[in-house]
């Protein structure tokens, strides 16, 4: 009965995505350390009836008239070797990247949904650099286990929103989108 | 004396020699308890995609579930490694229970026969596993990783070199059947079974695979002063690897799989440079969406040698058969939504109803 909903729910998005009523060129998506969970935070976009543009390399001159840009915080040594870049390199993409989002008005969301399982030494460099960029930060249950991600915002106007699964980051992206205007 | 102890030797020798004679017959002759249901439409082998493995211990049964009503064409295997019981299990729960209303499915139990047939290597878990199934007792296999050595027909490379041009410093993997993919007509005999396991995907026009693995659980020992002892969790298991083109749909499967069961798997995209691989090679050698799931296997925890695989508290065979099989049909699910080419598969017991109690309830 469950998946019967979701298949509805999964339908409808798809049909009003094929239909053009979806917000195609609010959002535009890339990893920051090229896992493939960026896909997932798409798929999520999409059941929210967003079809948000997913680069793996996206570079400041891609920028087009997008209201956000998220970035899905993963270290992978293997999408780093698949993409041809090391993590300083990604790093650098990455700050070149926010620096022109913010210049252009786009807020930037930096997202974290692999839990405790998507943390170790690679991701935790790539955390440290992302926080800073966020203008919100969403966090699945586990990734701030230890606190790095409570330590980082600390001080700051940061908003930092909890979700319990991939599937949860459902409703701090929709609250996060209404406040920017992507979603009425 | 020195007689004595020469034909002591001879005896003991003699007596070494049977035995290995017998183990190696008993390897042969070894066939999976498979008791298929109403819902199979066709039984097959592996060798009528490929005829050289005819009548050899590498040839496996193929079990075609075929609504007869068009759609997609999905492939389930198990039992790439012999030492991953979960998959195997999964298949047979499918053979033994479904019933396909749209599309087609076929389903190989065993794709690595040969390595079922022989005794775990990596941590001695017991051959033979009792279970009590709907029509009494009944005994689940639990095999090697790697195809036994006298099946292969040669003797183990020091550096092996797979059909996609890799090279491992680890001459053995040259038996790891998911190392040896898109396979060769001429190689190897394990690399003549992906040859005909490709051959089966293009011949029967597959859409969809799944390869179901197992590996070490997330759990690490905790030793007697409560401290944890490190390399317990390499972080593999609960994870569902995509081919490039299939990752979307795995991405849909895995959100599915939160919103069915509550069970959160990563998701990774094949390494195009690590080759050999299932995942990648069948979606690279065809138009098939190739995806792998792996599940948490207490047996192949390296820090203890007496892992439950069946009935394990926190990892139940029935949580890890679940796992594969309502991955499978989210796989599907997805599929159709993108595609428009469906696969229905009825009979297959929920999540919830494996959970509840032993799997043997769900096999015949």
């Amino acid at each position: 009965m469950k998946n019967q909903i979701f298949r509805m729910i999964l339908s409808i998005a798809l049909l009003s995505i094929f239909s053009g009523t979806a917000l195609a060129a609010d959002v535009v998506l890339t990893p920051f350390g090229q896992s493939p969970d960026a896909m997932m935070v798409r798929v999520v976009l999409k059941k929210l009836g967003i079809d948000g543009r997913l680069e793996k390399l996206l570079q400041a001159d891609e920028l087009q008239d997008e209201k956000v840009l998220i970035t899905v915080v993963a270290g992978s040594s293997k999408g780093l070797g698949e993409a041809g870049i090391d993590k300083d390199a990604e790093i650098e993409r990455m700050k070149t990247l926010a620096a022109a989002a913010g210049a252009k008005g786009m807020k930037v969301l930096v997202m974290h949904i692999g839990g405790k399982g998507r943390r170790g030494t690679l991701t935790d460099v790539f955390i440290v650099e992302s926080v800073p960029m966020a203008d919100a930060l969403i966090v699945v249950e586990g990734g701030d286990y230890d606190g790095l991600f409570t330590g980082l915002v600390e001080g700051k106007e940061l908003q930092m929103l909890i979700a319990p699964s991939v599937r949860g980051t459902s409703e701090p992206l929709q609250q996060v989108l209404t406040e920017w205007g992507v979603l009425q | 004396m020195r007689f004595s102890i020469a034909r002591a030797s001879g005896f003991t020798g003699l007596a070494v020699v049977l035995l290995m004679l017998t183990v190696a017959a008993w390897g042969k002759n070894f066939t999976p308890d498979i008791r298929p249901g109403e819902g199979v439409t066709e039984q097959r082998k592996l060798s009528d995609y490929f005829a050289p493995l005819k009548g050899t211990n590498l040839d496996t049964d193929v079990f075609i579930l075929d609504s007869g009503q068009p759609g997609a064409t999905g492939l389930l295997l198990g039992g790439t490694h012999g030492n991953e019981l979960a998959g195997s299990v999964a298949a047979l729960v499918m053979v033994e229970n479904s019933v396909v209303r749209q599309g087609k499915l076929i389903v190989i139990p065993y794709a690595n026969r040969s390595a079922i047939s022989m005794r775990d290597t990596r941590n001695g878990i017991k051959r033979q596993h009792a279970i009590q199934s709907r029509s009494g007792k009944r005994f689940l296999p639990y095999g090697d990783r790697r195809t036994d050595p006298a099946d292969q027909g040669q003797a183990d490379p020091d550096d092996y070199e797979n059909p996609a041009g890799y090279v491992l410093k680890n001459g053995a993997e040259s038996r790891n059947l998911n190392r040896t993919y898109p396979g060769d007509p001429e190689g190897t005999r394990t690399e003549q079974v992906t040859y005909a396991i490709i051959a089966l995907i293009k011949e029967e026009q597959v859409d969809i695979s799944l390869d179901m693995h197992e590996a070490d659980t997330p759990e690490r020992k905790v030793q007697t002063d409560g401290d944890y002892r490190p390399g317990g969790n390499r972080r593999l298991a609960y994870t569902l690897v995509s081919h490039p083109r299939g990752i979307e749909i795995a991405a849909f499967a895995l959100l599915a799989l939160e919103e069915d069961i509550e069970v959160s798997m990563k998701l990774e995209e094949s390494n195009t440079k690590y080759r050999g691989l299932s995942h990648l090679e069948i979606g690279n050698a065809t138009d098939c969406l190739s995806f792998l799931s792996e599940s948490p296997n207490p047996g192949q925890d390296r820090w203890r040698s007496d892992g439950d695989v069946v009935n394990d508290p926190k990892y139940p065979l029935t949580h890890r058969v679940g796992l594969h099989l309502r991955l499978f049909k989210n796989l599907a699910d997805a599929y159709a939504d993108y595609h428009g080419e469906a696969l229905i598969i009825e009979g297959l017991p929920e999540y919830q109803d494996l959970l509840a109690g032993s799997i043997g309830r769900f096999l015949n």
